[in-house]
């Protein structure tokens, strides 16, 4: 799957990145690095394609508890393969 | 307040969107000599029931997004029965047309929208979320067969 590797390092270091008081901030990964932290996602976005243009990064707000989005239609969420 | 107003069709409370490559992503084109893909034109149905806006991987595709997804969210639907599922993430701009050129349009430069398949068969190629509508008022007058965006 796509981001498949900067998911992993995104678990791997959650612990750590709450305990230095990252959370709620958009944290932005590429492979196993962790970037850079943004008070916005839009901030993050540029960020990345500023620096990695077209290779794949990723921006992911920093949460505990991992939120969940609900639709009542059945739609079909869609990975990419990578 | 920019607002307008728009017929609810037999689908429900329709819109006319445009979806474009996102600003961020169209520098790191032209950076690389690469070709900006044109906007895309769809049809979206604004959903109260979906906490965020998913959009058909076709459309994403013919964006040339479909290689480059830049987050992940976990969604719940009927389809997924009682587990969550992952989808990928995009970002792009997204224009939300009133019903008339003189109307301003509702402009959501880098938004993030989730990757789905939407089985809805009526042409319909994304639903808007409520991460959209927090940012309006929406008035549904059923009984006029009208909705209003206010934003």
């Amino acid at each position: 799957m796509a981001l498949e590797k900067e998911l992993e390092t995104y678990k791997n270091k959650l612990s750590e990145l709450r305990s230095q008081g990252h959370e709620g901030k958009f944290v932005l990964i590429q492979g196993d690095r962790v970037v850079d932290f943004f008070s916005s996602y839009d901030d993050a976005l540029k960020a990345g394609y500023k620096e990695f243009g077209l290779t794949p990064f990723m921006v992911k707000q920093v949460a505990s508890v991992e939120p969940v989005f609900y639709a009542s239609r059945p739609i079909n969420p869609v990975r990419k393969v990578s | 307040m920019p607002h307008f107003t728009l017929g609810i069709d037999v689908g429900g409370p329709v819109v006319n969107a445009t979806v474009y490559v996102s600003e961020g992503r169209r520098l790191a084109l032209l950076a690389q000599n690469l070709p900006i893909p044109l906007p895309r034109m769809i049809r979206a149905l604004v959903d109260t029931g979906a906490s965020f806006t998913s959009v058909e991987p076709a459309v994403l595709g013919v964006l040339g997004l479909g290689l480059t997804p830049t987050g992940t969210i976990d969604i719940v639907t009927p389809s997924t029965g009682q587990g969550v599922h992952t989808a990928d993430t995009y970002d792009v701009d997204f224009v939300i047309a009133g019903a008339h050129q003189q109307e301003p349009p509702l402009i959501l430069p880098n938004l993030r929208v989730a990757a789905c398949d939407l089985f809805l068969r009526q042409g319909i190629h994304a639903l808007i979320g409520r991460d959209i509508l927090e940012r309006c008022i929406l008035v549904y007058n059923g009984s006029q067969s009208t909705f209003s965006l206010a934003f």
